[in-house]
């Protein structure tokens, strides 16, 4: 039995020998040496050189190529050709491809319902996707159907609910009732009924499109690694309460929830964190990145009190930090928002596990209370982004890297997650990061 | 002319009076058929259980010359043969499926779930079922084993994870589904001309489901029975979870198929409880409770439990008939003493059987009379019993079936 | 060594892992650790035919006999692994039937109770059976078969055993839960058993 230090130290080495091809010895370098720095950031070691300057972005490589949301989520070609040139020319440390893994094609033919997105469901055509804020989970006492069997759930309820294409699985049998004989033609037959029939071709197609778009995109981060850049992040996991909340109930229904059918909830959540914990741990023995992003959203300051947030967000998020630290992997929170009452909680993390990306949180007081345990990336604010000049960005940069970088343990990004944004700030934070992040 | 309307009432009536322990005429006899039929009939096997023409025609014939009181279907197990070969079920070999042409089907077990995956069948079992059992089961559905759990789509996700669809093999696997979901339908189709043909000719069916105990399906089906013999003293928490966790399948099974039947009556073969493969206590902690509480679940839904009792379990009658819910159930006696349990049962429990497959495969008429006498004299007393051989008809010599039959019709009158 | 013979005997699997582990390493005769199993499971045995002890716990001890083995084999060098077996017995589930489940957990008790124990497997021919009594010479041949199907196999067996003039060698034992006296008379075999100790007890008997 190794430890998670030692499991997680093999993965680290493997992230820096990913076995591929690279271009060049230079190329081969450049990675290795945007690794190293991400690791030594995370380890809380000063790094040998600089500050990592990390990714905190979705569509902003479109909207900076006079492209479109809407392009590169209709386009896998183009979508690559703008992404290529965006990671080569800004000189992040890493690369995030989130913006470009919501194909439209694919969403149409599912007809997609739990998100909308631009030109579909009244987004405007220039606009991002947005998430279509529904009870998808009907009824609270589904959270125990979740609890029992989430597969089941999923597959009957869940699923032909927010894809219409796929409404013929609510005419599924349940799957643990296959077993005898005597009842196998009752248990198949409904597989044969047009509908689902109907369902299971659309998927098949689906399935088909979906693997030529990963085609691209896979090509896209085989090639840029390569080149000498990493992926910002090897897997994905949510806060079990944020995957409740966010995409089984509507925001409304989940806080009512948490006065009326507490438990319940608290249930349904400890049967999603193993489902989360395996879905990254999956990912990140799949693409060599330990790192698993996780963007939070209701553990914010303001949407739940300190006690709900103790009851019902902390536990099984914690639990799916242990899960991912456990085999080895990184947790990456998002702190989106303001987390300057939840600061306690995080620094009880295990020193060195956990590297947090902090949106509108104090910076400082986190570097005291949560520093000494946790790597902090963050925090150039979207305000100074927005209605800033550059020479603002770079005074916030070299402000943020005195007050935060000292003993290590910082990586530099924008706070809030970038869309529409004016490049020339972005390449300023870039410069800047480069200019003062030196050790 | 014989009216078969008023045949099929006064058969169905002296079946349930019997269950329910009331007075009626006689001793009704309602023999397991199994593949019989098609032996006496002269019938080639592997032809025969793929044609379900044949089939009909065979069991049809048979209720003609013998005349039971109850009617049985070859749509039980002979019937879907069809259907687990496009599958290719592997729990099962039949004739021209891993058997000679004439023989009779086999059942085979194994080790599909290993003890460290008891968490993965108890956190999600849909998961484990579908990505771990049915292509373990079903040779064409093994490569839903590469498929990712459909809990991955969430979020913006879900389309990622339908990618391994684009697998050939994964979509030869979904068109096996298919096929077989089509046989199925076509199956079922027949199933239900037969039955109708059945009622039209005067036989009522002996049940409307099937379900199992939890504990058999552990060890049947998941554990095999090795591995849950051991697990009851490595790891008595998962195996108690795994029964728990089956149990409302098991009853769902049960209420659903009555549901679509309408015949209140449900058929329980007990396969790991006997006398000798564990203590009374691990029976009693471990086999009896979930099967009580599912044979109280089926009686509260006025639905019969049918127990099959395979073996030997004369340690077990006298709990089982002790908490039987009574007037309710048919405990289907095979190597057993059927005639110390009659002591037990009188006022509680229907009993059914059982003349041995020794008597009837290798025995005399009268050795098969003697024995039928036995029965009626001392286990028909006060009614409460059904005439039937132990096993089934299998192997059994027709005269030796005649004389079975004739013996409780002569003699069987209260 | 008393200890591991009470482990094996109560069913203390972490107990005699353990035990085994530390005797190996403290250097003990590793022959005496195996005899301390085997007394073991004489007591199993024991506890087995009084009704204290089911089939579970047969399997078990087969499982944690095995286990134990592989342990202490590597530290008998040169040593013959086991010591002269007390016979030879020939099992096979006879033609027709492919169940292997009783009759494996019989042989397996047999192996342990000191017998060695050929194991032809399932829907074995008639011919094959006769042939290998014929070169093996075992002093038991056990017939398994679950299904009623399985009496006229059976029965062909001890028929060709008479033809080949092999039938007065070799006792003949029937396995399996359909079988009683009637077919016993039937296939004109010299036993059965519906469970695993019967087969002990009367090959213990025959010597």
């Amino acid at each position: 039995m190794s430890t998670w230090q030692e499991k997680r130290q093999a993965r680290f080495e493997k992230w820096l020998e990913p076995g591929v091809p690279f271009a060049s010895p230079e190329t081969k370098a450049a990675y290795q040496g945007r690794v190293q720095r991400i690791i030594d950031a995370i380890e809380l070691r000063k790094a040998p050189d600089r500050v990592p300057v990390y990714p905190n972005y979705t569509y902003f490589p479109a909207y900076a190529y006079g492209s479109l949301p809407r392009e590169v989520m209709s386009d896998v070609r183009k979508a690559v050709e703008i992404w290529e040139r965006f990671v080569k020319e800004y000189g992040f440390d890493a690369f995030g491809i989130i913006g470009i893994i919501a194909p439209i094609p694919v969403m149409e033919a599912l007809d997609y319902k739990l998100y909308q997105w631009p030109g579909h469901g009244g987004v405007p055509e220039d606009s991002i996707y947005r998430y279509f804020e529904h009870d998808w989970l009907v009824e609270a006492r589904e959270y125990d159907d979740l609890a029992l069997d989430p597969t089941d759930w999923w597959m009957r309820q869940y699923i032909p609910r927010f894809c219409g294409a796929l409404s013929g699985f609510t005419k599924l049998p349940n799957f643990t009732e296959f077993m005898e004989l005597p009842n196998l033609a009752g248990f198949l037959a409904p597989f044969g009924l047009p509908e689902v029939q109907e369902s299971l071709r659309k998927l098949m197609e689906v399935g088909s499109m979906t693997l030529e778009w990963m085609g691209a995109v896979g090509g896209l981060i085989g090639k840029l690694i390569c080149d000498g850049f990493p992926t910002s992040a090897g897997g994905f996991a949510k806060a079990p309460f944020d995957t409740l909340s966010d995409t089984f109930r509507s925001f409304k229904s989940a806080m009512l929830d948490l006065r009326r059918n507490g438990d319940r909830m608290i249930a349904a959540m400890e049967t999603l964190a193993p489902l989360a914990i395996k879905m990254a741990v999956q990912a990140i023995d799949g693409s060599g990145n330990p790192l698993v992003f996780m963007p939070l959203h209701k553990g914010a300051d303001g949407f739940m009190s300190q006690a709900q947030f103790e009851k019902f967000y902390w536990p099984t998020l914690r639990q799916v930090f242990d899960g991912i630290i456990e085999a080895g992997g990184v947790p990456v929170p998002f702190a989106e928002g303001g987390y300057n009452q939840r600061m306690d909680y995080m620094a009880e993390l295990p020193k060195g596990a956990v590297a947090w990306m902090i949106d509108r949180s104090d910076m400082k007081e986190l570097k005291r209370k949560v520093g000494g345990n946790c790597c902090l990336i963050g925090n150039v604010p979207s305000s100074i982004l927005h209605a800033g000049t550059p020479a603002d960005v770079d005074k916030c940069v070299k402000e943020l890297i005195d007050d935060i970088a000292p003993g290590g343990g910082f990586m530099l990004a924008t706070g809030t997650v970038t869309d529409e944004g004016r490049p020339e700030m972005i390449r300023a934070m870039v410069e800047a990061g480069l200019k003062y992040g030196k050790y | 002319m014989v009216d078969n309307k008023a045949l099929f009432a006064e058969r169905q009536k002296r079946y349930y009076d019997t269950i329910a322990l009331r007075k009626t005429d006689r001793v009704p006899i309602v023999p397991m058929v199994d593949t019989f039929p098609i032996r006496y009939y002269g019938a080639k096997m592997e032809k025969a259980i793929n044609d379900h023409g044949i089939l009909d025609d065979l069991w049809l014939r048979f209720h003609e010359e013998f005349q039971p009181d109850i009617g049985d279907t070859p749509y039980f197990i002979n019937g879907f043969f069809g259907i687990s070969s496009i599958l290719d079920f592997r729990l099962l070999k039949w004739a021209g499926h891993g058997l000679d042409d004439d023989a009779s089907y086999q059942f085979v077990e194994d080790e599909m779930m290993l003890p460290e995956q008891y968490d993965w069948f108890l956190s999600d079992p849909s998961d484990f079922m579908f990505r771990h059992m049915f292509p373990k089961v079903y040779g064409r559905l093994a490569p839903l084993a590469k498929l990712p759990p459909i809990t991955g789509s969430y979020y913006f996700f879900t389309p990622y994870i339908w990618a391994a669809l684009a697998d050939p093999d994964i979509q030869d696997a979904g068109r096996a589904l298919a096929e077989a979901a089509q046989e199925s339908m076509s199956t079922l189709g027949k199933m239900a001309h037969y039955h109708q043909a059945l009622a039209e000719a005067g036989w009522p069916l002996p049940q409307g489901a099937m379900t199992q105990a939890p504990l058999d399906i552990v060890g049947d089906y998941l554990r095999g029975i090795k591995g849950m013999l051991v697990d009851l003293r490595r790891r008595p928490e998962k195996l108690l979870a795994a029964c728990d966790k089956l149990l409302p399948h098991m009853l769902d099974l049960a209420i659903g198929n009555v549901r679509i039947s309408g015949i209140p009556i449900c058929f329980i073969p007990l396969h790991k409880c006997m006398d000798n493969f564990m203590s009374q206590a691990q029976f009693e902690k471990f086999y009896w409770p979930t099967l009580l509480e599912l044979m109280r679940a089926l009686v509260a839904e006025k639905i019969s439990p049918y127990l099959l009792i395979e073996g030997v379990c004369d340690t077990r009658l006298p709990i089982m008939i002790r908490d039987a819910p009574p007037g309710m159930c048919v405990y289907h006696i095979e190597n057993s003493d059927i005639f110390e349990a009659k002591k037990l049962a009188r006022d509680k429990v229907c009993l059914r059987g059982n003349v041995p497959a020794s008597i009837l495969s290798t025995g005399t008429p009268d050795d098969v009379r003697g024995y039928c006498k036995r029965l009626i004299d001392e286990v028909a007393v006060g009614g409460g019993f059904i005439m039937d051989t132990a096993v089934n008809l299998t192997e059994a010599r027709p005269e030796n079936v005649k004389a079975m039959f004739d013996y409780t019709k002569e003699h069987g009158a209260y | 060594m008393e200890k591991i013979t009470t482990a094996m005997a109560d069913m203390l699997e972490d107990e005699l892992m353990a035990l085994t582990d530390k005797y190996l390493a403290e250097g003990k005769d590793p022959k005496a650790i195996l005899d301390a199993y085997q007394a073991g499971m004489t007591e199993v045995g024991k506890r087995y035919e009084a009704g204290e002890y089911f089939v579970s716990e047969l399997i078990l001890a087969g499982e944690m006999m095995t286990a134990g083995s592989d342990k202490i084999k590597p530290f008998l060098k040169g040593a013959s692994e086991a010591g002269p077996t007390k016979g030879r017995v020939l099992i096979a589930t006879v033609e027709g039937d492919i169940h292997d489940i009783g009759k494996n957990i019989a042989g397996t008790i047999m192996e342990l109770a000191g017998y060695e124990v050929r194991n032809l497997g399932e829907d074995v021919k008639t011919t094959k059976i006769v042939e290998e009594v014929k070169n093996y010479k075992p002093k038991l041949v056990g017939l398994s078969g679950l299904l009623t199907l399985a009496y006229d196999p059976m029965k062909a067996v001890v028929d060709q055993l008479r033809e080949a003039g092999l039938r007065d060698q070799v006792k003949v034992l029937l396995g399996g839960s359909q079988i009683d006296d009637h077919i016993l008379k039937y296939v004109g075999a010299d036993v059965f058993a519906n469970d695993a100790m019967t087969n002990v007890n009367y090959l213990n008997s025959l010597a």
